[in-house]
């Protein structure tokens, strides 16, 4: 670049100023300079460069340049080099994101990316990478890609455009249109030249971890390339570093790989499987010197990590695995480093860990090792290989460690011990006394979750209980005792002291001095639990009371006010004069809801983000196979654990029970929905009868029907023990019978009270008036509160067309008339065959046919059918706009089949249809 | 108490380092120069900063940076007195006190340093007495001093320092006694654009060169507002005595004929008054009368403060109209409120213009309306006038040309500034009614009063 005499002079001046404000002034002088240079219309390009160069030289300076950058965007369009090139710099120095003249910048750098001129071509490519707004992204990208494809731009090109698309990539995923483009870029993985091969390499890496679908392609090409360099020897010499053919684009695609399920074709996975083999077979000699030795090394545990990731060979897994043992115990730091991590990563994957628990010595000696980083992998490494087998050897080992280890280190070896106890606990007593001593060796290094999960699984665990009381008495008898012990001894003594009162050395009263000798020396915190357990033990020992009294009543003079708190109010609790409210206060804790192991989110918290994506985790095979699959894209099936809740559960929206509708799936649901079945076909015979008996509620319904309208009471009891809130009771209609049916609240009746005491009930009556013919039953939604969890109820209410019907009595030869006349009108004709098992055991069962009939409200006409079991009945149903309509049943029993046919002819389809079902259903649920 | 004394120049160079004990090292001084005075953040520096356990207090003036250093819990304000007297040392020894004259008196400071702290402990740092001994004249021979010197002045100067007027040797001869008393106020003002005034006040100092002969006792009364109302009619009879002694011409003298801005009779209310250490504050407490014996020489005799009943020197009304993005107009009519016997000189107005301003085109209007010009260094318009009469007024009118900015800002709209002095003139309306000297030889002496009222920070909101 050609000297600016003014710049040198300017800077030199900057420099030569003595203190801030003289530079100060300095700066606004120029800057009013340059303000009236830009407004002079014969602005010639060298001093528009120079200008727009002092600018920069003042924003890097920290000077707010609040102009010129429209001079900066001229400069861009400017046919010279150097000053397109200062242009360049300006904008991408001082442009913001959100400019208005972004557009010209844009449209500058189009046309300059087209521009056969291929150092302008760089130079917006670069200010693309730089600036890399959303706009650019959004409409930039095809002329990027047109570049990267094109057939006549050169290899220099095309590495800055696959660069360029990586940095877009990055920072705007969505804007980019990436699927578009994707499967046109991955040829080029097998370009010829290997700088492309490697820039591309990088933006498909960065594509395949966000649509692994579209570059599923990629895989291919990249071990066909792969072949080419370790096999072929097909590359340029100078791409020769120390000896090995470019170890950068081998270790890039072999880490590309990784992202990509093994290949499914035999030829490719056996060709994958020849080059991961040489490389390891090339490996197997140790070069002289350190850059070979280091690209050679990145080459083989790229591969091994490969070779891991696709699990395609176990005999190759072994291989690995003996040739990682010989890493672990090198000299070198760094391979050290290395093949513990793809160890740790071999661990999370393969099946049999018996070749890499011959390396557990050498492994445990790892902790030992003078470099921490090397320790920490180390950890991880035990961590992964861990299993049911070697987990007491494990932990032990790690306990061991605990005390020398490095307090860095502390809280993530605690955390893991917790974790590999709770997952590979055989024997409770094992469990408790590995966390008691965790708890005691690492109590300053280790958060809260550590000894809350301790009282979580105790809690949870019945077996556990006795056990953990004895051991927690000791701990609080021990001479040392630590903070996060006494808070779990504490509490565990609080809820199941009880458990050992009779043992010897245990009664209540050891139990209280046990506590109180350590309670003094405890923190705030520690002392609040103590105190709870104190007011505990007031419930659990009443012979105490007087003892625990004491120690409250000494704290409730305590400055802290949490502790004052607790004092005041479980001595005030103690002292009251009714005794029902201490049981209930003081209540054995329920056993926690199984959740997600929050030391295991703590974990994985951990671990921190990176730019690419890790394709796997430290830890256990399960994790990485739950990773695997969902990447399979198969869905995992979660039965054991739960998901974590999102929510806290007081927040979840009202649980919905819909009980009449199918889709209950726990027996317990089933039976739930077939009882309300039953009460409900009931009600389509009777008049009176349980709607609904739930656990907490019951309905009742008392219905009249004075065709074409009645009156339909419900009855709401309460039958917890708990009153209920808010209650409201509404009778919605089906939208299809919005209008032949109408329902309302029955004038003339007081309100709902307010609450429900338990055993209470509350009543409201509706009107109904059947205005047209109808098919589906109106809802009853109940909802109410009920400590604190709103619930809303919906059941179906038995109103059909059917109970419209009133009993008409005609003679034996009108009725056959008429069903002959409705018969061959085929107007509405209804026919059920029904299994009706219980007609031949329950004698009575012709009796009740008969009754559910004229329940239905039909007049059962006698002596009409010859075989005398038969039933025939009349009914008319009353519409108010619509009109009536004749209905006439036949309930043909045959006891010897077990089966029951029923027929029913009405002058209109829907109401037989309707009586049919309701027929059907009183039937089914007999 | 102090471990040390550092003088550095601007750059932060070591012109004076003085040890005064062991528990710091001479390195302490680059300490201070790389974390404050070459410390490239720190823009405003507090004036006392910790390092570790060593606590550096320090004043800047002109281009000096004085610097003590301590290691114990030492009373900053006792430090930082030290730290003035010692400039006020230098001020009164050399005339001016900077790089140069520190550099022109290496020994002399060093005599000075050693004589005014001694293990740390502030001694002696009174001008008067120093001046006995630690003497700018060249030495004189051992014989001279043997006559004369070597057998009175220890014991002078024992006496002085170890007497009740520490401040003054008994020994002064004028032949023409003269006391000159200078009151100089600066004057604080907020106003908002509409002309309300926001904030008021005046800090003013009275200055008091002294050449008298013998151990002359002084009285001094001012309008104070609590003595002349306490007793009307004494305070009138003694404005009354004042005015007829000040026509008598011994009493007082007035350089500038006539006062302008403040009628007679007017009281004032004077809050925060300090003394200089010659004034004897209990006669002050009980009768608020200041009697003193004046130090020889130049000396300031009080400050106050008013707050109440500002006679304001100058009344601005700006008017600036954003026209667009491109354009501001300016009027801006000054009005001087003060007798038009009186000027005011050295006047500047600094009217800010926006960051963004290109070219301004001025004019200033009014008979000796002075000269307009602006200043891109400090984003403003910078109209000086030599002379302001009073009762007078002058109007500048400027469009100013704006360039486009990329991303638009408003305005923040800086105060306009002004800077002038105004003789004879009190903004408080502070009046000396007599100065009276009692001495043993009853001599005659002359006393002069000057005036004068400088803007502090006068800013006008715009």
């Amino acid at each position: 670049m050609a000297p600016m005499k003014g710049l040198t002079v300017f800077i030199a001046d900057l420099r030569k100023c003595r203190s801030h404000e003289d530079e100060e002034k300095r700066v606004n002088k120029e800057l009013a300079n340059i303000r009236t240079k830009f407004k002079e219309p014969s602005l010639n390009g060298y001093n528009r460069k120079k200008y727009v160069c002092k600018l920069v030289y003042m924003a890097l300076l920290g000077y707010e340049v609040s102009f010129g950058h429209r001079e900066a965007v001229d400069l861009v369009n400017s046919t010279k080099y150097s000053e397109k090139q200062i242009g360049y710099l300006a904008i991408s120095l001082l442009m913001e994101e959100d400019a208005d003249y972004g557009r010209m910048v844009v449209a500058a750098m189009r046309r300059d990316i087209h521009d056969t001129n291929e150092f302008n071509v760089s130079l917006a490519l670069n200010a693309v990478s730089n600036i890399c707004t959303r706009e650019i992204a959004e409409v930039l990208t095809q002329d990027i890609v047109a570049q990267l494809l094109s057939p006549v731009a050169s290899m220099f090109i095309k590495k800055k455009a696959a660069l360029c698309l990586l940095r877009l990539l990055r920072r705007f995923p969505e804007a980019v249109n990436a699927q578009q483009w994707a499967a046109r870029v991955i040829p080029y993985l097998g370009h010829r030249d290997i700088g492309v091969t490697l820039s591309v390499a990088s933006l498909v890496t960065a594509l395949a971890q966000q649509f692994p679908e579209d570059t599923r392609k990629a895989a291919s090409f990249a071990v066909r390339r792969l072949k080419s360099l370790v096999i072929d020897n097909e590359y340029a010499a100078e791409y020769i570093y120390y000896k090995v053919p470019a170890p950068w684009l081998q270790i890039k695609l072999l880490r590309l790989l990784q992202y990509f399920p093994a290949p499914e074709s035999p030829e490719l996975r056996s060709l994958l499987l020849s080059i991961l083999r040489h490389i390891i077979d090339v490996s197997q000699d140790t070069p002289r010197e350190l850059q070979q030795m280091n690209a050679q090394y990145s080459i083989l545990f790229e591969a091994i990590n490969l070779g891991i990731q696709l699990d395609i060979d176990q005999g190759l897994m072994q291989e690995c695995a003996v040739l990682l043992g010989r890493f672990i115990t090198s000299r070198e730091i760094n391979v050290r480093y290395l093949g513990l991590e793809t160890m740790a990563h071999l661990a999370a994957y393969i099946d049999s860990l018996d070749t890499i628990k011959t390396y557990q010595g050498v492994i445990i000696q790892s902790l030992r090792d003078r470099d921490v980083s090397v320790r920490r992998r180390a950890l991880d490494l035990l961590y992964s290989m861990c299993d049911v087998s070697s987990a007491k050897t494990i932990v032990s080992e790690l306990l061991r460690h605990m005390v020398v280890a490095d307090f860095t280190l502390r809280e993530e070896m605690a955390l893991k011990v917790a974790i590999l106890t709770e997952k590979y606990a055989t024997e409770y007593s094992w469990y408790v006394d590995v966390m008691m001593r965790l708890v005691s060796l690492a109590g300053d290094h280790m958060g809260d979750e550590v000894w809350h999960r301790i009282v979580q699984v105790i809690l949870g665990n019945e077996e556990l209980q006795l056990y953990a009381c004895k051991i927690a008495l000791q701990t609080l008898k021990a001479p040392v005792c630590h903070e996060s012990a006494l808070k779990v001894s504490a509490y565990v003594l609080g809820e199941f002291g009880h458990l050992i009162a009779n043992a010897p050395d245990c009664a209540p009263v050891d139990q209280l001095k046990a506590l109180q000798s350590k309670m003094a020396s405890g923190s705030q915190s520690a002392r609040a639990v103590a105190l709870t357990t104190v007011g505990k033990f007031i419930n659990l020992f009443p012979e105490i009371k007087t003892l625990c009294l004491r120690v409250l009543d000494r704290y409730r003079g305590a400055l802290d006010a949490e502790l004052q708190q607790r004092a005041c109010e479980y001595y005030a609790l103690a002292t009251l004069e009714s005794e029902d409210l201490m049981p209930t206060v003081f209540e054995e804790m329920p056993p926690f809801p199984e959740r997600r192991s929050a030391l295991m989110s703590r974990l994985l918290k951990r671990e921190a983000d990176t730019e690419d994506q890790r394709t796997w985790v430290f830890g256990g095979r399960e994790i990485n196979r739950e990773r695997k699959l969902q990447k399979a894209g198969k869905t995992v099936e979660d039965s054991e654990e739960p998901p974590v809740a999102a929510v806290p559960q007081l927040l979840e929206v009202p649980e919905q029970t819909r009980f009449v509708a199918d889709g209950g799936q726990t027996p317990e649901e089933l039976a739930r929905v077939a009882k309300s079945k039953r009460h409900y076909a009931r009600l389509l015979w009777e008049n009176d009868g349980i709607l609904y008996d739930g656990d907490e509620i019951q309905v009742g319904l008392v219905a009249q029907y004075k065709p074409p309208a009645g009156r339909v009471g419900v009855f709401l009891g309460n039958k917890s023990t708990a009153p209920i809130y808010d209650i409201s009771i509404h009778v919605a209609c089906e939208e299809s019978s919005e209008k032949q049916l109408v329902v309302q609240q029955a004038t003339g009746q007081g309100p709902l009270p307010d609450s429900l005491m338990p055993l209470g009930q509350a009543r409201v009556f509706f009107d109904v008036k059947c205005i047209d013919v109808f098919a589906t039953a109106p809802t009853l939604r109940i909802a109410y509160t009920m400590a604190g969890a709103p619930t809303v109820s919906e059941l179906q209410m038995p109103v059909t067309i059917a109970h419209f019907i009133d009993p008409v009595t005609i003679t034996v030869a009108d009725f056959f008339s008429r069903w002959k006349q409705l018969g061959d009108a085929a107007i509405g004709e209804a026919q059920n065959v029904l299994k009706t098992p219980f007609l031949s055991t329950d004698s009575g069962a012709i009796q009740w046919l008969r009754n559910v009939v004229g329940g239905a409200g039909f007049a059962l006409i006698q002596g009409a059918d010859a075989e005398p079991d038969n039933i025939v009945g009349v009914g008319i149903a009353t519409t108010e706009n619509a009109g009536r309509f004749g209905c006439l049943i036949r309930v043909e029993p045959k006891p010897a089949h077990g089966l029951t046919r029923v027929t029913i002819r009405a002058t209109n389809p829907t109401v037989a249809k309707v009586v049919a079902a309701n027929i059907n259903m009183v039937f089914e649920s007999k | 108490m102090l471990s040390a004394v550092f003088i550095y120049n601007q750059k932060g160079e070591v012109l004076i380092s003085r040890l005064y004990r062991h528990d710091v090292k001479r390195s302490v001084a680059d300490v201070f120069r790389v974390h404050v005075i070459s410390s490239p953040t720190s823009v405003v520096r507090s004036p006392v900063t910790t390092l570790g356990s060593t606590s550096f207090y320090h004043i800047r003036y002109d281009n000096l940076w004085l610097c003590a250093v301590t290691k114990n819990n030492a009373s900053a304000a006792m430090v930082f007195e030290f730290l003035y007297r010692l400039l006020g040392l230098g001020v009164s020894y050399f005339g001016r006190f900077d790089e140069e004259s520190v550099k022109n008196n290496f020994v002399l400071i060093y005599e000075l340093l050693d004589e005014v702290l001694d293990f740390g402990y502030p001694q002696n740092i009174e001008v008067d007495t120093l001046k006995l001994y630690v003497t700018t004249e060249s030495v004189r021979s051992t014989r001279a001093l043997q006559s004369d010197a070597l057998a009175t002045i220890p014991q002078s100067i024992t006496m002085q320092a170890t007497g009740t007027t520490a401040w003054r040797r008994n020994d002064i001869v004028y032949k023409k006694n003269e006391a000159f008393v200078d009151v100089i106020e600066s004057v604080n003002l907020i106003m908002s654009a509409k002309g309300t005034v926001l904030r008021a006040d005046v800090q003013g100092q009275i200055v008091m060169r002294s050449f008298l002969s013998g151990m002359p006792e002084c009285k001094f009364g001012l309008n104070d507002k609590l003595v002349l109302d306490r007793d009307p009619a004494s305070g009138a009879a003694a404005s009354a005595s004042a005015s007829a002694s000040a026509s008598g011409s011994t009493q007082l003298g007035r350089r500038q004929g006539g006062m302008g801005g403040f009628g007679d009779g007017e009281s004032v209310e004077i809050a925060d008054c300090q003394f200089h250490q010659c004034v004897r504050l209990g006669r002050f407490d009980t009768d608020r009368t200041i009697s003193f014996i004046p130090p020889d020489g130049e000396f300031e005799l009080m400050r106050y403060r008013t707050t109440e009943n500002v006679n304001l020197p100058f009344k601005v009304l700006p008017v600036v109209r954003e026209m667009g993005k491109t354009r501001i107009e300016y009027e801006v009519l000054i009005k001087s409120n003060f007798s038009a016997k009186l000027s005011a000189t050295n006047m500047a107005v600094t009217i800010p213009t926006p960051p963004n301003a290109t070219k301004c085109r001025i004019k200033v209007t009014g008979a000796g309306a002075g000269k307009a010009k602006y200043h891109p260094e400090e984003n403003a318009i910078v109209w000086r006038i030599s002379r302001f009469q009073g009762l007078q007024e002058l109007a500048l009118t400027a469009v100013v040309d704006l360039a486009p900015m990329t991303k638009p800002t408003p305005w923040s709209r800086p105060p306009i500034a002004l800077d002038f002095q105004v003789l004879m003139f009190t903004a408080s309306g502070l009046l000396v009614r007599f100065l009276k000297v009692f001495e043993k030889s009853n001599y005659q002496s002359v006393k002069w009063v000057r005036y004068m009222t400088k803007a502090g920070s006068y800013e006008i909101r715009i």
